[in-house]
């Protein structure tokens, strides 16, 4: 900030020099002055109507003559104080201004303020979720009257527990009418679904949505509401806040890995609650995120080992399962050799799991036969290139505005990650970046776009690669931009003739606008660029050849970010769980330092990708951690039911798990410590909050113990000229020893290891601290620095590549409408099914069809309707809305009846369908 | 639901605002609502069609509905009639006539005769003080109102006779002062 | 000669017809100016006639045009037709009686700011009015007075009708235009004011009708001519609309600067029930009650004087009280008013209101103590100045003045035990005062 753009201000006698537009109530913080509040909130525009911050505020009276304050005989600005009280929550600072906080009239304000709003409140302190951390509750106990002069009979009577929404509880009584949660709705979340109905005493919050309190936002307006009016279905009554213990942790349920404060009372979790992150979730969470942490304490987690006994899965010790495991596997190993073992891993565990779990197959079993299902869902070259190019550490998008730009291509922020979602939103529709969303269908983002690149289905690389033949156009015909002209040319030449007017031609989108979008890009101070799984390699590819071109690399805000499902999709790929790379993204060939490292000799054989593993007759056995192929694609049954053995570390007995020969209880993240990846390549650690399920262990600690008993005599001969250490005997104690082994054999994760301990040490009630009015979120920021640097940051940067686009949607026919599988926020995951008050918002089988092609066919909103593709059919209802795009029906790909394998393919890939009436259901009474 | 008459307005009154102001005819909207609908009060699903029409939230319609005194969404009489108490007509014995118009119809303020013909409530100042005492009937002014002149204005719109035509004010304006 | 000039309807029979307006010279002032004057020399005009807002605040309309933001447009004309101060009917009298002289005034007004739009917005019960209105605007839209390129030139002008739907609040300029925009009709936060950001974000002016029913006036005769009425600082004429206890209450067009006594005695002709005028609300529920003594009736009003004696004259709504009347009873109704129609949107209007509502009921219904009293002028206490917008300023004078004026009044009511009084029975209008005060 340039010093001239600083003004001085005198608050109470302390002098001080703020940016000029620096609300009063925001400088007096700096000298560590919290003005008292309500209405008033950091992240919302200021409204000045509970007139809680009211103080006295006089400006130097000038000289009309000479435009110089006037002087007083000592020399001082003579100040002129304003007649009335002024709201220090919508008056910026200027020049000379001298602010009174401490004088009876500001003292008379803030009681007479108080005392209008408990007149009609009821007081019912006692029995309200909010005691012990209420705004109105402090500030009454600071600044408030004694006495109530409203005799009980006279107080203003209005409906107590209302149900606002599926999620969320309004006492109207206790509303301070302070709009904040209206407001947090009309500007953040953008869904208009709350407003003020009647006016004067009468005013209360409603709610009309369809369902009513319609947002995946809902939860946060319990954070800020200053008083106990809004409460969460899911906390209330559940507990006073300050019986709860608070432990720091993170979010497990996308991969933006938002800041999670778990608050626990004898080992329940009892609520989640954001914890600030300014450069990860503010202070918000999406409500998935909220109230889907019920898996932890289901009453279905799998508590002790199992091992299939004469065709059963009995309990077992730990001793049994394990010893049995191992010895099932040598035997394998030895009977079929090493590649015939695979290991399959979920993304959502944390990396010191996915470390030791590669480290288990490709150091003790001998295979590169190791994968995470991720890989499958998004193009194979995407973490290479994220490694390259990925968004420059220090990134916030919240630092982002005017000239900048963000590129959404061939995903859906809002119901992928939610966070994500609003942070782009906020830095289009509140800062003025330039965004631009390319996407078969509309998508909630398209609202705060001027450029919405429609394509078609199964066009996603051609659109990238009509964008980068935009650029190598637009520099031909002479308009000036900073673009990497010789890099430009070369990928032209090796494009073979490609042009915008062949990708136009392809995707739809008319040449103009693919030149608008690029060159908008290129002409942008920063760019990011945040793709879904619609695009292939070829796509990403173009993508990462775009941000290199325009010189979109190697810097904070630039870059690429995937829009990953699962909590550590980066982390597996970091960690190496995956059969072509080792951790660190190093070559296959490249293994020696980490095989010294580890003591063994690494096997340079590509391994098997999970689509291999999981073909009938490929393996004899399998290690399964955290994943469930079965469940995800039924398909995947026979290649399991053909092994010799399979172990699965689970929580839940899954589809895949109920085939094992050896279950394996794994603990959830709530019960122990680790790190994840977030999907910007953040390293965050999350604490144990509560206290294991029965025999429940970490799967590190599982892996360790398999581990140690799978390790045969020569494997401990090979190691024996190393030290005794955990990396060599596997004896690992805590996660921070393998963070440790990661930080020498992970180079990115070097440089981050510090920033952990900081971290653990956060645990307990850390809120607002002082600043009461601000509501309950928790107040902790992050290490700076825990993003590891991508190659265009360090060094390392590897060769562009064109690869030819393909178009590889099904063809559809006459009649037959495109069938194409999209994310849902709220889906029937194995995780999120846990949680009662978010399986109403599941949606049941549905296809949303496009108004025309509905009247085209004759179907109405809601009717139930047969779903045929060449993979069968299916039952589902029809939702009318022009979210479709014509001739494509869109279903939800996680549902409640199976569709993978039904009526799409095991890759969950667009088909050809038809549409018929369903069977007529005959009811029976 | 909107009439295809008032959907037929509707799109005419838009022409006044500017094509992304659509929200600006909700009040108007809420109007054509209330007269299509036999209760006269604005039903739920004609609010969300109104929010459908304007491209607004039904939340936001509701508020707008909820906020302003001549919006109804309770069932209300076929009349609605608003009787000004405020001060200046309070000082020419409103309330006093206020009582017998409640016991003339037998229903308190508020209130709904059974047959749901009338429906009373006192207002705030209408704008006719010097005319009193005075009323609204759905918006229509009765002003200069005796015991035998509401008897009559009861009696015409039980026979479902205008009153526009029958009750034409022939009392002159008040006294004109010279400059 | 014509007596009246906004009024003109009290002296030229069915002027509120386009061809009655037309035959007295009506809309030619409209053509002239489109067609020969510049807009800038209505605005100079205007200001020079030193004409002040008629709607309240009286702040001068020449001043407040100069306020928009130079070469911003579009930019919007609003009319203030939200009429619902109590005692208020002088804006209905001439939407209804002389519609074209106001579409007139309003036309050379949105010239004179060179916008192209003009709404008209006019509270939901003057129904009969927007009829009234929409008639004129359409025959004037016949005539060639309103439309695209009016008498052959490149400027175009449409003036639109738009109905509130019952709430006072929406005459406070910025809620007006959120209720415009569709929005709930509570005031925005200022600054920014609308001269700059207006409706939909564009540079506005608001005005209320009477104001611009000035304009043509002045336009068709001059500054000079206009400043030959009221005061140096309050010139010209004023329309002072008579309620409550006045043998003859109604709209009377004075110069302004004309005495308080002038207008109830001669004009009004005294109190309805014959008794001696006891106190004067000079501009509805909004100002302070001022007692009626002889200082009070000797003073001019206008904008300066009624201040020198502890009141406003806002929009001259004169609501007379006489000895039979009883002033807590008037508070109480006042203190109603304001708590029916505060927004909410601020804590000490919305809770303000509603408590010393209920106070003022508990004393009028003689069951107050005379701590009760105290308590009512703490609550107003509590409230002055610390309100987001004026009404709940205004609202404040009827809990503070009538106590400071007739304290003992209220002290007389919480002493005795008796129950609620009643509110006198009827009187209707023409009826013989001393009938009334037979009957009472
Ligand atoms: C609560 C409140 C109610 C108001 N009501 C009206 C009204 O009904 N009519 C009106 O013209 N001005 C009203 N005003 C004044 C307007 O805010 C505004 O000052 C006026 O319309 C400006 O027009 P003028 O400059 O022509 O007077 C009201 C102000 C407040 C604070
Ligand atoms: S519910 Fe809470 S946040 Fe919403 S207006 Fe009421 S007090 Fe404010
Ligand atoms: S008015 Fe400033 S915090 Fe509410």
């Amino acid at each position: 900030m340039a010093k001239s753009n600083l003004v001085h201000v005198t608050i109470d006698g302390h002098q001080l020099a703020v940016p000029a537009g620096t609300l009063v109530v925001e400088a007096a913080k700096l000298i560590g002055n919290d003005i008292p509040v309500f209405c008033y909130h950091p992240k919302l525009d200021p409204v000045g109507m509970c007139r809680m911050c009211l103080v006295e505020i006089g400006t130097p009276k000038m000289d009309p003559a000479t435009r110089q304050p006037m002087l007083d005989e000592n020399g001082q600005p003579i100040i002129a104080m304003m007649p009335k009280p002024q709201t220090a929550c919508t008056q910026p600072v200027s020049e000379g201004m001298v602010v009174k906080t401490t004088t009876d009239a500001v003292a008379d304000a803030r009681r007479s303020i108080l005392e209008f709003l408990l007149t009609s409140h009821p007081l019912d302190c006692p029995i309200c979720d909010k005691g012990g951390e209420c705004p109105l509750q402090e500030l009454t106990i600071a600044y408030g009257p004694g006495v109530s002069r409203m005799p009980l009979g006279s107080k203003f009577h209005l409906a107590k527990a209302v149900p606002l929404g599926d999620l969320i509880m309004l006492d109207r009584e206790r509303c301070i009418q302070c709009a904040r949660c209206i407001r947090f709705q009309d500007e953040i979340a953008d869904d208009h679904v709350l407003e003020f109905k009647h006016r004067g005493r009468a005013m209360e919050i409603v709610s009309m949505s369809d369902p009513p309190f319609d947002s995946k936002w809902s939860g946060n307006t319990t954070d800020i509401c200053p008083v106990g009016a809004l409460t969460s279905r899911d906390f209330r009554f559940k507990g006073r806040p300050w019986e709860l213990d608070n432990t720091a942790s993170i979010c497990t349920l996308c991969s933006v890995g938002c800041n999670t404060t778990l608050a626990v009372r004898y080992d329940d979790i009892k609520r989640v609650m954001p914890r600030e992150n300014e450069s990860v979730n503010e202070i918000w969470l999406c409500d998935k995120g909220r109230f889907g942490h019920k898996y932890a304490n289901a009453p279905d987690r799998l508590t002790q080992p199992l091992v299939r006994r004469s065709g059963q899965l009995q309990p077992a010790t730990w001793e049994e399962a394990l010893a049995y495991a191992a010895e099932r596997l040598n035997t394998v190993k030895s009977t079929h050799g090493p590649d015939s073992i695979g290991g399959l891993a979920g993304d959502r565990v944390a990396n010191e799991d996915l470390y030791l779990f590669q480290k288990l197959l490709r150091g003790v079993v001998r295979t590169n036969n190791v994968d995470h299902a991720t890989r499958a869902e998004f193009p194979a070259n995407v973490a290479d290139l994220v490694a390259q190019v990925g968004v420059g550490s220090g990134s916030n998008l919240q630092s982002m505005g005017k000239g900048s730009a963000i590129l959404v291509i061939g995903g859906d922020p809002d119901e992928q990650q939610p966070v994500t979602w609003l942070r782009i939103k906020q830095a289009a529709d509140r800062r003025g970046v330039s965004l631009m969303v390319a996407n078969p269908r509309p998508t909630k983002l398209d609202r705060y776009t001027r450029q919405s690149l429609r394509y078609r289905y199964g066009m996603a690389d051609h659109l990238a690669l009509g964008l980068l033949a935009a650029l190598w156009e637009l520099v031909e015909e002479g308009v000036d931009l900073v673009v990497d002209k010789d890099a430009l040319r070369d990928l032209k030449r090796a494009s073979n003739g490609y042009s915008t007017a062949r990708a136009a031609t392809l995707t739809g989108v008319a040449t103009d606008a693919l030149r608008a979008a690029a060159q908008a890009l290129a002409q942008a101070s920063d760019a990011v660029i945040c793709f879904g799984s619609d695009l292939n390699a070829a796509g990403a590819q173009a993508l990462a050849n775009l941000l290199l071109a325009t010189n979109h690399v190697g810097r904070p805000d630039n870059g690429l970010v995937p829009l990953y499902r699962h909590n550590n999709a980066q982390g597996a790929q970091d960690m190496g769980v995956r059969p072509d790379r080792l951790p660190g993204y190093r070559d296959l060939d490249d293994g020696a330092t980490l095989g010294d490292t580890w003591g063994v000799a690494l096997s340079n054989a590509a391994g098997l990708a999970a689509a291999h593993m999981l073909t009938p007759g490929t393996l004899r056995a399998m290690i399964v951690m955290a994943t469930d192929p079965v469940g995800d694609d039924p398909g995947a049954r026979y290649a399991i039911q053909g092994l010799d053995f399979m172990v699965v570390q689970e929580l839940f007995m899954t589809p895949t798990a109920e085939l094992a020969d050896v279950v394996l209880p794994a603990t959830s993240w709530a019960e122990r410590d680790g790190t994840f990846t977030s999907t910007d390549r953040r390293i965050q650690y999350f604490s144990p909050a509560i206290r294991r399920l029965g025999q429940a262990r970490p799967d590190w600690e599982i892996l360790s113990e398999l581990a140690q008993r799978l390790r045969a005599h020569e494997d401990v001969a090979e190691t024996a000229h190393l030290r005794p250490s955990a990396t060599r005997d596997w004896t690992y104690v805590s996660v921070d020893q393998i963070m440790a082994e990661i930080a020498v054999t992970q180079p990115h994760y070097a440089g981050m290891r510090a920033t952990i301990p900081a971290i653990v040490s956060q645990r307990g009630r850390l809120p607002f601290e002082g600043v009461v009015g601000e509501g309950t979120a928790f107040k902790f920021s992050a290490a700076e620095d825990d993003q590891w640097p991508v190659a265009a940051e360090v060094g390392g940067l590897s060769q562009w590549e064109w690869i030819a686009g393909d178009t590889d949607m099904p063809a559809v026919g006459s009649g037959e409408l495109l069938l194409v599988p999209v994310r849902r926020l709220f889906d029937q995951g194995t995780l999120i099914s846990k949680a009662d008050l978010l399986r109403r918002r599941l949606p049941g089988p549905y296809v949303v069809m496009n108004p025309n092609d509905a009247a085209g066919l004759g179907v109405g909103d809601n009717e139930l309707v047969t779903v045929t593709t060449e993979h069968g059919s299916a039952e589902v209802d029809v939702h009318v809305s022009d979210a479709a795009p014509e001739g494509v029906l869109l279903i939800a790909d996680r549902m409640g009846a199976p569709l993978r394998g039904v009526v799409l393919d095991s890759a969950c890939r667009p088909a050809a369908a038809t549409i018929a009436p369903a069977r007529e259901m005959v009811v029976g009474d | 639901m909107l009439s295809e008459h008032s959907k037929q307005l509707l799109a005419e009154r838009l022409t006044h605002y500017p094509p992304n102001e659509k929200a600006s005819a909700v009040i108007y909207a809420c109007y054509l609502a209330q007269a299509d609908s036999p209760t006269h009060s604005i039903t739920q699903q004609a609010a969300r069609e109104i929010a459908e029409v304007l491209e607004m939230d039904p939340t936001e319609v509701q508020g707008v509905i909820g906020f302003y005194s001549l919006l109804f969404e309770e069932p209300m009489g076929k009349y609605v009639i608003h009787f000004c108490n405020d001060l200046p007509c309070a000082l020419r014995g409103a309330d006093r006539f206020y009582e017998f118009v409640r016991a003339r119809l037998g229903i308190e303020d508020g209130e709904t005769t059974p047959d749901g013909l009338f429906t009373i409530e006192h207002a705030m100042c209408i704008g006719a003080c010097h005319r009193a005492p005075c009323m609204q009937v759905n918006l229509e002014f009765q002003e200069f109102l005796t015991e035998e002149k509401f008897d009559r204005i009861i009696e015409l719109l039980r026979a479902g006779e205008p009153l526009r035509a029958n009750m034409a004010d022939a009392e002159p304006l008040s006294a004109a002062a010279p400059l | 000669m014509v007596k009246h000039i906004l009024l003109q309807n009290r002296d030229i029979p069915n002027i509120d017809r386009l061809d009655v307006y037309e035959q007295h010279g009506g809309w030619e002032t409209w053509r002239k100016a489109v067609t020969e004057m510049q807009p800038q020399a209505i605005a100079d005009t205007v200001k020079a006639s030193g004409l002040r807002g008629r709607g309240g605040a009286g702040f001068p309309t020449g001043v407040k045009w100069g306020f928009l933001p130079k070469g911003v447009f579009p930019r919007y004309m609003v009319v203030n037709a939200d009429e619902s101060e109590p005692g208020t009917f002088k804006d209905r009298e001439i939407m209804e009686g002389n519609p074209h002289l106001f579409l007139e005034g309003t036309a050379l007004s949105t010239y004179a700011i060179q916008s192209n739009a003009a709404y008209i917005y006019v509270r939901g019960e003057y129904y009969d009015v927007i009829r009234c209105l929409e008639q004129a605007i359409a025959d004037a839209k016949a005539r060639g007075y309103l439309g695209q390129n009016l008498f052959g030139t490149s400027y175009s002008l449409e003036i639109y009708v738009h109905s509130g739907a019952g709430a006072y609040i929406c005459g406070e300029e910025t809620a007006l235009l959120n209720s415009l925009e569709g929005q709930l009709g509570q005031p925005r936060l200022k600054p920014p004011f609308p001269a700059a950001v207006g409706l939909y974000g564009k540079p506005t002016i608001i005005n209320n009708v009477e104001t611009l029913a000035n304009v043509q006036p002045i336009i068709a005769n001059g500054a000079d001519w206009y400043r030959q009425w009221g005061t140096e600082r309050s010139p010209g004429i004023k329309i002072f609309c008579l309620s409550g206890n006045i043998k003859r209450p109604g709209n009377y067009e004075l110069p302004l600067a004309t005495t308080f006594r002038e207008l109830i005695e001669v004009h009004g002709g005294g109190t309805l029930d014959g008794a001696p005028i006891k106190a004067i609300l000079p501009a509805g529920a909004s100002a302070p009650i001022m007692a009626a003594t002889d200082q009070v009736l000797d003073t001019p009003m206008d904008y300066e004087s009624v201040p020198s004696v502890g009141s406003q004259l806002g929009s001259a709504s004169m609501i007379i009280l006489s000895q039979n009347d009883d002033v807590p009873l008037a508070a109480a109704k006042m203190v109603r008013f304001f708590r029916h129609e505060s927004c909410g949107k601020c804590t000490p209007c919305r809770e303000g209101t509603y408590w010393a509502q209920k106070v003022l009921d508990r004393i009028v219904a003689g069951q107050g103590t005379p701590e009760d009293i105290t308590l009512v002028e703490n609550i107003a206490n509590q409230m002055v100045g610390r309100c987001f917008c004026p009404l709940g300023e205004f609202s404040t004078s009827p809990m503070l003045f009538t106590i400071k004026h007739f304290r003992d009044e209220f002290l007389a009511q919480t002493a005795s035990t008796r129950p609620r009084r009643a509110w006198r029975e009827v009187v209707p209008l023409r009826i013989e005062p001393t009938l009334a005060t037979k009957e009472r």
